[in-house]
This record gives structure tokens, C-alpha cells and sequence, in this order.
């Protein structure tokens, strides 16, 4: 990974993977989608899932799994809304950023 | 390591905040390994790297970029971590109706003479009870873990460990408590007994007690550390005569945080 991860764009990433699933998802499945996209330590994820449930960005809920406890996490109206902020702004950041090696490149 | 010692041993690194986020965080952890599956296990501690990073990570509230870090506001200083890894030397005596999750070799023997229930030496492992009963339950131990898990119901309860977690859980002594704990941490979700003396040396101790803060009359001291009960707070001691139960603290170099149930 050549460019750090900053708090925004976790919370974003995160955002957005958990707020594909109508019904949420839980810890484990939220980790390895972000990963797939971001290269990013699975101790992260907790507090970034953590300070966004305390944000009100997500909620959680629980639903029995092979007779055991599995929390979800869920998107709330404020998460979607803080993503659509976030879709602007990386469009914004990224049209900004491509631009300039576009026109560097020649291309 | 195993995915038990791990969750163990994060436990006792997060003994410095409040229950609630304390277990929410274990709870996370837990479901986390059941989702990766057994054979995923070894592969996730590495990938976590160690306790003592999840619980950095907890503790500053997460996210790889310093510029957008936020910082959980920390109750008490930070606690001593032992830093000797979780041995339990418990030898236990008499009759099994003590849980055990072992690392290593094992032998026990758990011995209950005249409704006396003793835990003292012996080899390594860790060590959980369910609910138990009796006149007089002793502990000794020199480094490991005890968790209750149930409800303890005594007539009088002493605890003596050198280095390692004491989780006394829900505890009632109708007659004394007495713990004494040289490099560790103690915690105790409900401690109902009239007369209670906690000794710890260098550590951490955190409990609730039943009752109200008007119950309990009080002796604490803290040598360097801070020292809370109820809602008085002190740098060095504490002291309320009034009051039917007693409570004797004493601290060295660490935090004690005392709550009343009621």
C-alpha cells in the first residue's frame, strides 16, 4: 500500500460496505470486505465500527448464529447521509488529483 | 498463544474502562474469532498481533492516520500490565466442579474438607468456577487467572495472588472478604460482605459493591496512583467513619475504582 488510510476515508469505506447490505452485517464479514478494498489491519476495524455506532452512523442489533450471540451493524439515515458527503468530497478530491497527473502525463 | 489466552489476556488490558465498553469490546473479539472459524484462528491472532496492540488500538479509538485520531478519554492512568504472561500455578483441591481450560500440563486436585473450598499451587492453566457454596473459600495463587463466572456464596472469602487477573464476579461473604494481590488485577462485578479488605501492591483494582455508598465506612490509601469511591476522589486517601460495612483499601503504585451497586 504506497498511500496511507486516513480516518475519512476508513469511515467512508466502511460506510459504504456496511450500507450495500439492507439488513447490515456483522464484524468478521465488514473486515474482509474492507479489505478487499483497503489495506488495513483487522485490529482497526472495532474502534472505527465503534466511534461510528457512537457517532449514530450505524446501529446494531443481534441476531442468533449457530445458537450463539452475532451482532450486526447497519446504516442509519445520518450514516447515508455522512456517505453522501463523503461520495462528493472524494469526487472532488479524486477529479482534482487525476486531473493533474492526467495533464503531467500528457495524456 | 491461543484464542482463549488472547481474549484473557485483553481482558485484563482493558480492565481501565467501564464495564460496558470493556465487554462490548470482548464480545466484539469473541464473535470475531467464531466468524473466522478454528482454523482461521492462528491466522487472525497474527493478523490482530498481539493483545497489547488491540488494546492500544481500543484505547485511542482507532484509525492509522495520526492526523485524524481521536482519543478515548481515559478514566484513571494507565494501568501496570503485568508483564509476565497469564501462568496460572493453581493447584486445586477436592471435589471438580471447577471448569478448566488448560495451557500446558496440568494436574489438580480441588479438596473440600468441612465445607472449605481451597485453591493453592500447583501447576499452569487457567481457571474459571461456576457458582459455588461454602463456609470458607481460600485462593493462593502465585501468577494466573481465576474468573468466577456464577455466584459465590461464603461465609468468609481470602484471596492471596502474587502476580495475575482476579475476577471475583458476583461474590457475597456474610462474614469477611480479604484480597490481597502483590502485581495484578482485581475486579469484582458484585462484592456483598460486611467487612472487605483489599490489598493490592502494584495493579489495579476495580470493583462494584453491593449496597449503597451510605452502607460502608471507609479506610483507603494510595501510594502512587489515584484512588476513587463512590464519588470521592483522591490522589492519596479517603477516609468516612459513619457507616455499618466496612471497607479497608489500600494501594501502592496504581488505581482503585470502587462503585456502589446502589
Amino acid at each position: 500500500m504506497v498511500f496511507n488510510t486516513g480516518a475519512a476515508l476508513l469511515d467512508a469505506v466502511v460506510l459504504a460496505v456496511v450500507g450495500k447490505e439492507e439488513d447490515g452485517t456483522y464484524g468478521y464479514k465488514i473486515t474482509q470486505d474492507v479489505r478487499k478494498v483497503l489495506d488495513i489491519s483487522e485490529s482497526t476495524m472495532y474502534p472505527v465500527l465503534r466511534r461510528l455506532q457512537k457517532d449514530g452512523c450505524l446501529s446494531t442489533y443481534d441476531r442468533e448464529f449457530g445458537g450463539r450471540n452475532r451482532r450486526y451493524y447497519k446504516i442509519t439515515e445520518q450514516g447515508q447521509a455522512q456517505l453522501r458527503l463523503y461520495r462528493i468530497e472524494w469526487k472532488n478530491y479524486t477529479e482534482k488529483i487525476n486531473r493533474l497527473f492526467c495533464e503531467e502525463e500528457g495524456i | 498463544m491461543s484464542k482463549q489466552e488472547f481474549l484473557y489476556h485483553l481482558e485484563t488490558l482493558l480492565m481501565d474502562l467501564p464495564r460496558e465498553e470493556r465487554e462490548d469490546a470482548l464480545d466484539y473479539y469473541e464473535q470475531y474469532f467464531e466468524a473466522a472459524g478454528p482454523e482461521r484462528e492462528a491466522e487472525v491472532i497474527r493478523e490482530l498481533g498481539s493483545p497489547e496492540r488491540v488494546s492500544e488500538m481500543i484505547h485511542s479509538g482507532g484509525s492509522q492516520d495520526s492526523a485524524g485520531r481521536r482519543v478515548y478519554e481515559r478514566p484513571v492512568p494507565p494501568p501496570r500490565k503485568s508483564r509476565a504472561p497469564l501462568w496460572i500455578a493453581l493447584g486445586v483441591i477436592g471435589v471438580g466442579f471447577v471448569l478448566l481450560l488448560a495451557v500446558g500440563f496440568l494436574s489438580f486436585a480441588e479438596l473440600r474438607t468441612e465445607n472449605t473450598v481451597r485453591y493453592s499451587t500447583g501447576n499452569s492453566g487457567y481457571f474459571e468456577t461456576g457458582n459455588l457454596e461454602a463456609e470458607m473459600l481460600s485462593v493462593t495463587l502465585p501468577d494466573g487467572l481465576w474468573k468466577n463466572n456464577g455466584t459465590i456464596t461464603v461465609g468468609t472469602a481470602a484471596f492471596e495472588m502474587n502476580d495475575g487477573y482476579l475476577a471475583a464476579g458476583k461474590l457475597k461473604a456474610s462474614k469477611a472478604l480479604t484480597i490481597s494481590v502483590k502485581d495484578g488485577v482485581i475486579s469484582g462485578d458484585r462484592l456483598d460482605s460486611p467487612e472487605i479488605s483489599i490489598e493490592c501492591h502494584d495493579g489495579l483494582v476495580r470493583g462494584t459493591l453491593a449496597g449503597t455508598q451510605e452502607e460502608y465506612g471507609w479506610q483507603a490509601s494510595v501510594g502512587d496512583g489515584i484512588l476513587e469511591i463512590g464519588d470521592q476522589r483522591s490522589w492519596n486517601s479517603l477516609e468516612k467513619d459513619q457507616g455499618e460495612r466496612r471497607l479497608e483499601l489500600s494501594v501502592n503504585d496504581g488505581a482503585a475504582k470502587i462503585e456502589f451497586e446502589g
